[in-house]
């Protein structure tokens, strides 16, 4: 079997995994990015979950551990690693970062040959995330949240009013100004 | 952008486009600039004319208004296929 398909049905495994004790799951991280922006190479894919939530972190570790390799096992963890076919899917709760019903509402389903639906966070709210995280992670997550609103501008799909709302409610409202300045809305097509 | 120190603390004055009007930020103490220069890092990123056509004309799909799946598919594969090279190549 190809990698690419190797790929495609490990990904299908995960997210159907995942789906079944977080439906309200969205993909983020640099796979997610690349929805948004021209594509960068990356070696996994992250799910934000909620594991605060700890019965259905130990439901999904114990559904999860008995078909593919996962650990931690324990609950309370960051961070969960799933290795699908030998292919990395991290289950991740940024720290300081509010995922809410709203940004669950808006994520994006992307339907991908061999794979299925796959819910995205959306544009406005990845690029928060990363404003977020950037205050540890410094000036390469910044890139990140800069790429996604250049170029969902420049597709016509970015809500610079929400994207100001949630950088507001994550308190990186200042961040989000000022990678704003200078950008020009761009016609879509 | 105006960024200035109070009796050892940052603020930035940015104008806020949801209130029309110009809102002053806490930064933090003087001591730990490095939300100032992620601040002033922010303002500068531009990202190149050209390379947004590009990737309007050859990369985004119409129908979806995102970038093409197989490409965010090819970015793991390439990925992980670039990792085991490297891997192999190291262990040599």
């Amino acid at each position: 079997m190809s990698v690419e398909r190797r790929f495609k049905s490990a990904l299908r495994l995960a997210a159907r995994t995942v789906r079944r004790f977080f439906p309200e799951y969205a993909a983020v991280g640099r796979f997610a990015r690349n929805f948004y922006a021209p594509p960068e190479t990356t070696l996994d894919v992250d799910f934000l979950v909620d594991l605060d939530d700890a019965e259905r972190v130990n439901e999904l570790l114990e559904y999860a551990s008995a078909r593919f390799e996962v650990f931690p096992l324990e609950v309370g963890r960051w961070q969960y690693r799933l290795v699908v076919k030998g292919f990395r899917f991290d289950l991740v709760k940024p720290r300081g970062y509010r995922y809410d019903a709203e940004a669950a509402s808006r994520r994006r389903l992307v339907r991908i040959e061999g794979v299925g639906e796959l819910a995205l966070l959306s544009p406005e709210d990845l690029a928060v995330l990363y404003l977020v995280s950037s205050l540890d992670r410094g000036v390469r997550d910044l890139i990140k949240a800069k790429d996604i609103v250049a170029y969902s501008k420049a597709r016509g799909d970015f809500n610079e009013e929400y994207f100001l709302r949630k950088c507001e409610e994550n308190r990186v409202k200042h961040l989000g100004l000022a990678l704003l300045m200078g950008e020009r809305a761009r016609p879509a097509w | 952008m105006k960024i200035q120190e109070v009796n050892g603390y940052l603020y930035v004055t940015l104008w806020d486009k949801q209130l029309k009007r110009p809102r002053r930020f806490y930064l933090g103490k003087s001591s730990d600039p490095r939300v100032v220069e992620l601040l002033k890092a922010a303002a500068e990123l531009k990202v190149p004319r050209e390379e947004v056509e590009d990737y309007l004309a050859r990369q985004v799909d119409p129908a979806a208004r995102t970038t093409k799946p197989e490409l965010a598919v090819l970015s793991v594969v390439l990925g992980v296929l670039s990792c085991r090279w490297s891997g192999v190549s190291r262990a040599r």
